[in-house]
C-alpha cells in the first residue's frame, strides 16, 4: 500500500526539493539569503534536501528554532507590529480568556506561585484586538511582567539572527534570510520580516494558500486559494494536511526562543527536533519519498519535471475522490495541536457512539477522506465532488441548465470569426464635452475585458479635441473608430451609427458622461455567458449603478452626492418597464442580435429613445439582473450645468420634454397595427399602475410631512436643554441646580468605601495628635468630596495610598480610555487607571468590573 | 495613417488602420513591401516633429525575430550547448533554461515595485540547478556566450526601422532605445553589433535587466524623463508590445506608436512553440513556467 503511494508522491516532492535547491541558490547568488529550514517541517525538508545533493549545496543553510506563537512572541509588545502577532494569534486561539493567552503565551515558564502570573490568570476579560492591546500597554505589575517576557524573547531572537548570519560552517557572506517551510501563509516570513526588517525575510514554501499578495513569498507547487481543476497541483489546498504530516517531526513543537528567557529549553525542544526519528509505520510516507528522492536524485530536470505531471494527474483523484483504502493511506498520522495547546487531531474522525456521519465528515481535517469511510463509493463520490466544489448541490435542481441558445442566437453567430465570440461594442456618444469625453475614455481604458469595439460618434461637436482624447487613449488603435457627423443626426440616430460601425455579439450605450468600475464588462459578459443564463433567454443583463450628482465649473467637475440608483430594482419585468423606464444604459448591456432583431433605436425620439428600446427588446428576449454595483450614472443636477447648455442631462436639462413624450412613445405602439396584443396590453395596464402610484406618492409626502411637524414638537435638542430647563426652574438658582444634574457625577459609595478603608489602614488612629489630625482632616474631606471640583483638588494627594480595588477591570479601563496610555495615569509610577477613574473623567456610572463587561 | 470612409456629412476613421494592416500582413516584409508601410513611415515622421526624443523597442521592432517560438530558441540554444558542455542532454539543458528563468522573474531584486530577470542570473542558476561540475561561473559565461551566437543568427535588422533612425537622426531628433529583457544593454550592443548595426546614431540603450525597472509596469518612462531632464511630452516611443510600448508610455505622458508583430507570425510561432513541447517533452500542451505566444 505505502510504495504505491510513494510512487505517487516521490515525484511530486522531487520536483518541489529540486525547485527549492534552485531557487535557494538564486536567492543567495542573487540576494546573499541564508536558508533557514524553521521547524518543525524545516527538519525534515532538511532531510529531504540532504538525500537531493548531499554535497555542494550552493546556499548556507540551519535548522531554525521557531513556531508561530515564538514569532508572535516577538512582535506582541511593540505597537508598530503588535496587529499581526494578534492576528496570526487569533487564528489559533479563539473563544479564550486573556488568562488563556497568557497561559498559552508563558506556557512553559508558567508557575501559579509567581504572584504576576496569578494575577494574569484572573485575567476572565475574552481575548480580542483591543483587550490584547490593552494588555500590552498596561502598565500593572502583572501586565508589565508579562510584555518584559515578549522583550526578552526579542532581544533573544534579535541576537540569534545577528550571531547566526555568518557562522563558521557558512561559504557566503550572507546579507539576509530566506525561510523554508511546508506553507500555507507565511506567518512566520510576515511577522519576522515586521519586526526585524533589515533581514529582508523572504519564504519558499511547498504551497501558498492565501488569497491575499504578499511580496517575497514563493510556493513551489501551488499558490492559490483554493483548488481549480484546470491546475492539478492546487489539489494539494483540499488536502494540505498529507504534506504536514509527511513532514512533521516526531517531536513537540519549539515555541521557546534561543537566547529568550527559557533558553535551555528552546535549546532542548531544538535538539529533540534535530534528533527525531521516524518512525517506520506512521512515517512510512516520509520515509519512502526520502528513499525516492535520494535514488532518483540524478535525474534531468526535464525528467523530474515529467514524472512530477505524470504522478500528479493520478494523485488528483486519490485526493478528490479517494476509495477507503485512500483515505486510510492519505490520511498521515495525527496532527498535533501547537501554539501553547496539547494534545493531538486526527486527520479522519473515529467512530464515536455520539457522533453522525455529517458531524464526522465537518469535524475532519480531510472531508473528502471521511466521506469514503462513511459511505459506499457511488454516493461517496457525488458527496466528495460537491464538498470540492466540483459539483453544486443546485445542480440536482437545474438538470435545465445546459448550455444552449435560442434558436436566432444560434443562426447569428454562424460564420463569424473566433475573435467575435466574447467581443463588445462600446458606443460612446459626445458633443462639444471633451471633459467628461476624457473621464469615459479612462473609464474604457480601464475595463479589465479587452475584446471591445469602442466607437466614438462625435454627433455635431467639434472635432479637435476628441480626435486628440481618442488618439491619447491608450486603447489598442485596432479597437477605435471614430465617426464625425458634422451636422447632428440626433442621439438615436448617433447610437444606431455607433452599433451598425462594427460586428460584435454584445452591445453597450456608454455616454460621455458616465463611467464604469473596472469590471463592468467582464461580469456582464460572464454573466450572460453561464447556462443559468442561457436556460432563462437573458439576452441583457442590467447591474445597478451609482447615481452620482455633479457640478461643473469651467474644467472642473465637483461631485456632490453618490447614492444607489433605484435600489429597489431587482429585476426586469416587462409590466415594470411599461410603467416607465428603470435604468440607465451605462448598466445595461446586451447582445447584438436583439437590437437587429428590433431595428436598432428609434431615431424619431429625441427623448425616451432608450425606454422603447427596452420595451421592444422585452418582447424578443429576457434581461437578467446582477446584483453588484458596477456603474455610475452621472447628473449634473447643481449649479449652471444642470438645465441647459452642454453639459445638462437628458433626463435633468429636458425634463419636460420627456413629459411630452411619454405620450407619443405610448400612444405610437398603442396605434402600430404591429404592435403584439400582449404590449398593448402591459401599456394600458401600466397606465392605471402609473395613477396608482401617482396616488401613493402624494399620500407618502403628505404623511412624511405630518411626521416632520410632529417630531419638532415632541423633540428637544441638546442645544434646547438649557431653554427647557429655564421654563421649568423660572428662577436662577434651582437653575444652576438642576444644570448640576448634566455634570459628571460624583463618586459612587463603593468607591468611597475603598478609600475610606484605605484611609483607615494607611492613617491608622493612634496616640500620635499629628496622626489623628491628618486622618480626621482627611476623613472631612472625603465628607465633602461630593463636588467634582473638590474630588479633583484632594484626590491626586492620596492617590499615592490608593490601590485598585480587586474587581476594577484594570484592562477594560484602558481599552475604553486609549487617551491615558501614554500619560501618568498609566506611568510606572504611583498613579493608575483607577485614579483616572476616580477622578470623573468617566462618562458612565457604571462601576467598570471584570463581571459586567462583556467585550 | 487612418482608413476614412465618407458617407454625406459623416466621415467614419478607424483609428488604428495601419496597426490592423501591420497585424493582418503574411509578414514583416510583406507589410513593408506594400504602399502601406510609406503611410506608416510618413504617420511616424507626423507624430516625431513634435518630439526630441525618439525611443525603440528592440526585440521585434529594431530587430525583428524569425518565425521560432522563444521555447524553439532555447531549445537551439540547449543543443549548441550540449556540444560545449557534454554530459546532459539539450532537454535536460532546456528545462533548466527554463526554470532558472522562471525563478529569476520570480525572485529578482524588486525596484519600484517591479523586478526583470538577468541572463547572467539566469544562466548560473541552471549551473547550479544541473549540479555542474567544476566552476559554474565559467560554465555560466559559456551559456551566456552562447545564447548570444544563437540570437543572432536568428535576428535580422528591420530595414524600415533602420531607415526611420537615419531620417529621425538627420532630422536632428536623438533616438534611444528601450528593452524589457532579460540581456543586459553590453549583452544587446554586442548583439547589434554582430548584425552591423550603426549604434553611432543611438545615444543610450537602456535594458530593464540593468535598470530593474520596465515597461510593462511604466515604472522606466518617469525615470527616463527626468534623468534626461525633459518633459513627458517631448518623447515618442514605439514598439510591438501593446501595454509595453503603446498603453504604458502613453500613462505616463508619452507619445506611443503600436508596431504589432504580423498575426501570422505569432501564429507560426505559437505552432513551434507547441511543437517544441512535443518533441522535448512528449506533449503538445505541456504546461511549463513559459506560455505560448499570445495572439
Amino acid at each position: 500500500m505505502t510504495s504505491k503511494y510513494t510512487e505517487l508522491l516521490g515525484p511530486v516532492f522531487l520536483h518541489w526539493i529540486a525547485q527549492l535547491h534552485d531557487k535557494l541558490a538564486f536567492l543567495a547568488d542573487t540576494k546573499g539569503r541564508k536558508a533557514l529550514y524553521c521547524t518543525r517541517a524545516g527538519k525534515r525538508i532538511e532531510d529531504l534536501m540532504q538525500a537531493y545533493a548531499s554535497t555542494g549545496i550552493p546556499f548556507d543553510s540551519e535548522l531554525f528554532g521557531i513556531s508561530r506563537i515564538s514569532a508572535c512572541k516577538v512582535g506582541a509588545p511593540f505597537p508598530e507590529t503588535f496587529s499581526t502577532a494578534h492576528r496570526i494569534t487569533s487564528e489559533s486561539l479563539r473563544h479564550v480568556t486573556l488568562a488563556d493567552l497568557c497561559g498559552a503565551y508563558l506556557q512553559h515558564e508558567w508557575d501559579d506561585a509567581n504572584p504576576a502570573m496569578a494575577a494574569l490568570s484572573g485575567l476572565r476579560q475574552p481575548y480580542n484586538e483591543s483587550n490584547f492591546r490593552s494588555l500590552i500597554a498596561a502598565n500593572d505589575p502583572a501586565s508589565v511582567f508579562f510584555r518584559d517576557r515578549l522583550i526578552a524573547n526579542h532581544a533573544g531572537l534579535d541576537r540569534w539572527l545577528s550571531d547566526h548570519l555568518h557562522t563558521a560552517q557558512d561559504k557566503r557572506d550572507n546579507t539576509g534570510y530566506v525561510l523554508v517551510d511546508s506553507g500555507w501563509k507565511g506567518s512566520i516570513q510576515r511577522m519576522l520580516g515586521e519586526v526585524f526588517p533589515r533581514y529582508g525575510f523572504e519564504g519558499v514554501y511547498f504551497g501558498v494558500q492565501d488569497a491575499a499578495f504578499m511580496p517575497g513569498r514563493y510556493g513551489i507547487v501551488f499558490d492559490a486559494p483554493h483548488y481549480r481543476s484546470d491546475r492539478p497541483e492546487t489539489v494539494f489546498t483540499i488536502h494540505r494536511h498529507l504534506i504536514e504530516t509527511i513532514l512533521e517531526p516526531n517531536a513537540p513543537s519549539v515555541e521557546e526562543l534561543v537566547y529568550g528567557p527559557n533558553d535551555a529549553l528552546a535549546r532542548a525542544q531544538l535538539q529533540a527536533v534535530r534528533a527525531e526519528i521516524p518512525d517506520p509505520n506512521s512515517d512510512a510516507l516520509f520515509l519512502g519519498i526520502r528513499d525516492y528522492i535520494a535514488t532518483h536524485s540524478d535525474l534531468s530536470s526535464d525528467r523530474v519535471f515529467t514524472e512530477y505531471r505524470h504522478a500528479l494527474a493520478e494523485l488528483v483523484p486519490s485526493l478528490i475522490t479517494p476509495s477507503r483504502e485512500d483515505a486510510l493511506a492519505l490520511a498521515g498520522k495525527n496532527r498535533s495541536v501547537d501554539f501553547g495547546r496539547q494534545g493531538n487531531v486526527p486527520v479522519l474522525m473515529q467512530d464515536r457512539a455520539q457522533d453522525t456521519a455529517q458531524l464526522r465528515i465537518q469535524c475532519s481535517l480531510w472531508p473528502q477522506g471521511q466521506i469514503a469511510l462513511e459511505h459506499e463509493s457511488k454516493k461517496a463520490r457525488q458527496l466528495q465532488l460537491q464538498v470540492s466544489g466540483l459539483e453544486d448541490s443546485r445542480s440536482f435542481f437545474a438538470s435545465h441548465e445546459k448550455p444552449r441558445q435560442s434558436p436566432r442566437a444560434e443562426a447569428y453567430v454562424v460564420g463569424k470569426p473566433a475573435e467575435w465570440a466574447g467581443s463588445v461594442a462600446v458606443v460612446t456618444r459626445t458633443k462639444n464635452r471633451p471633459l467628461l469625453l476624457r473621464r469615459a475614455m479612462q473609464s474604457i481604458a480601464r475595463q479589465t475585458w479587452k475584446n471591445i469595439q469602442w466607437v466614438v460618434v462625435n454627433d455635431g461637436g467639434e472635432t479637435d479635441s476628441v480626435r486628440e482624447i481618442v488618439q491619447a487613449s491608450g486603447i489598442d488603435p485596432t479597437r477605435i473608430t471614430l465617426i464625425e457627423n458634422f451636422a447632428s443626426v440626433g442621439m438615436e440616430a448617433a447610437s444606431n451609427m455607433g452599433v451598425r460601425a462594427v460586428d460584435t455579439e454584445f452591445v453597450v450605450i456608454h455616454d460621455d458622461d458616465d463611467r464604469w468600475e473596472p469590471n463592468f464588462l467582464c461580469e456582464s459578459i460572464e454573466f450572460l455567458q453561464t447556462p443559468r443564463a442561457a436556460a432563462a433567454d437573458f439576452e441583457g443583463v442590467l447591474s445597478r449603478a451609482w447615481r452620482v450628482s455633479e457640478q461643473i465649473d469651467g474644467d472642473q467637475v465637483t461631485i456632490h452626492r453618490s447614492e444607489p440608483y433605484m435600489p429597489w430594482v431587482s429585476e426586469v419585468s416587462l409590466a415594470q418597464m411599461a410603467v416607465g423606464n428603470f435604468f440607465a444604459p451605462i448598466s445595461f448591456l446586451y447582445r447584438r442580435w436583439v437590437f437587429d432583431e428590433v431595428g436598432g433605436y428609434d431615431e424619431r425620439l429625441p427623448v425616451l429613445g432608450d425606454w422603447r428600446f427596452n420595451l421592444d427588446f422585452l418582447m424578443c428576449g429576457n434581461i437578467g439582473f446582477l446584483d453588484r454595483y458596477l456603474s455610475h450614472y452621472h447628473h449634473r443636477d447643481m449649479g449652471d450645468s444642470s438645465s441647459d447648455g452642454v453639459y445638462a442631462n437628458s433626463v435633468v436639462g429636458a425634463r419636460s420634454l420627456h413629459s411630452q413624450y411619454f405620450s407619443v412613445v405610448t400612444n405610437r405602439i398603442l396605434r402600430d397595427p404591429s404592435t403584439p396584443e400582449s404590449l398593448r396590453q402591459v401599456i394600458s395596464n401600466a397606465h392605471q399602475q402609473r395613477v396608482m402610484e401617482h396616488n401613493v406618492q402624494t399620500l407618502r409626502s403628505a404623511v412624511e410631512q405630518l411626521q416632520g411637524r410632529l417630531d419638532h414638537h415632541m423633540g428637544v435638542s441638546w442645544n434646547n436643554q438649557q431653554a427647557v430647563l429655564k421654563q421649568i426652574y423660572p428662577d436662577r438658582e434651582t437653575a444652576k441646580e438642576a444644570a448640576k444634574l448634566t455634570e459628571a457625577p460624583t463618586l459612587l459609595d463603593e468607591d468611597m468605601r475603598h478609600i475610606r478603608n484605605v484611609l483607615r489602614k494607611k492613617l491608622p488612629y493612634t496616640a500620635s495628635p499629628r496622626r489623628i489630625a491628618a486622618r480626621l482632616r482627611w476623613e472631612l474631606r472625603l465628607s465633602m468630596m461630593n463636588s467634582p471640583s473638590r474630588s479633583q483638588t484632594w484626590l491626586p494627594k492620596l492617590f499615592h495610598l490608593i490601590p485598585s480595588p480587586d474587581h476594577f477591570d484594570n484592562i477594560g479601563y484602558l481599552r475604553d480610555h486609549p487617551q491615558i496610555w501614554a500619560t501618568q495615569f498609566n506611568g510606572k509610577g504611583e498613579w493608575l487607571p483607577y485614579h483616572h477613574y476616580l477622578l470623573g473623567r468617566y462618562q458612565t456610572a457604571i462601576h467598570p468590573t471584570h463581571a459586567a463587561k462583556e467585550h | 495613417m487612418q482608413d476614412l470612409n465618407q458617407i454625406g456629412t459623416t466621415v467614419i476613421t478607424r483609428i488604428g488602420a495601419l496597426e490592423q494592416a501591420l497585424k493582418d500582413a503574411a509578414s514583416f516584409e510583406d507589410f513593408h513591401a506594400s504602399p502601406a508601410s510609406e503611410r506608416l513611415r510618413d504617420a511616424i515622421m507626423d507624430q516625431a516633429s513634435s518630439a526630441q526624443i525618439v525611443s525603440f523597442d528592440i526585440f521585434d521592432t529594431v530587430l525583428w525575430r524569425d518565425d521560432k517560438s522563444e521555447l524553439e530558441r532555447f531549445a537551439y540554444i540547449a543543443r549548441a550547448f550540449t556540444g560545449r558542455m557534454p554530459g546532459h542532454d539539450a532537454r535536460a539543458w532546456l528545462a533548466a533554461r527554463i526554470f532558472s528563468a522562471s525563478h529569476a522573474y520570480q525572485m529578482s531584486e524588486i525596484v519600484d515595485g517591479t523586478t526583470e530577470g538577468r541572463l547572467s542570473d539566469i544562466a548560473l542558476n541552471m549551473m547550479h540547478a544541473m549540479r555542474v561540475a567544476g566552476d559554474r561561473q565559467e560554465a555560466a559565461r559559456l551559456w551566456c556566450q552562447t545564447e548570444l551566437e544563437v540570437e543572432t543568427r536568428q535576428l535580422r535588422v528591420a530595414p524600415f526601422i533602420d531607415q526611420l533612425i537615419s531620417q529621425l537622426v538627420a532630422d536632428g531628433k536623438q533616438v534611444i532605445f528601450l528593452s524589457d529583457m532579460y540581456l543586459q544593454a553590453d549583452q544587446i550592443r554586442q548583439l547589434l553589433n554582430n548584425l552591423a548595426f550603426d549604434l553611432g546614431r543611438v545615444t543610450r540603450l537602456i535594458s530593464t535587466a540593468d535598470e530593474r525597472v520596465n515597461k510593462r509596469s511604466g515604472t522606466i518612462f518617469p525615470r527616463i524623463f527626468r534623468e534626461m531632464d525633459l518633459q513627458p511630452g517631448a518623447f515618442l516611443h514605439m514598439g510591438d508590445s501593446l501595454t509595453s510600448d503603446y498603453i504604458m508610455p502613453i500613462r505616463s505622458g508619452w507619445a506611443a506608436r503600436y508596431l504589432p508583430v504580423p498575426r501570422a507570425t505569432l501564429i507560426k510561432r505559437r505552432e513551434s512553440h507547441f511543437q517544441c513541447c512535443a518533441t522535448m517533452f512528449g506533449r503538445r500542451q505541456t504546461s511549463l513556467p513559459m506560455a505560448a505566444p499570445a495572439l
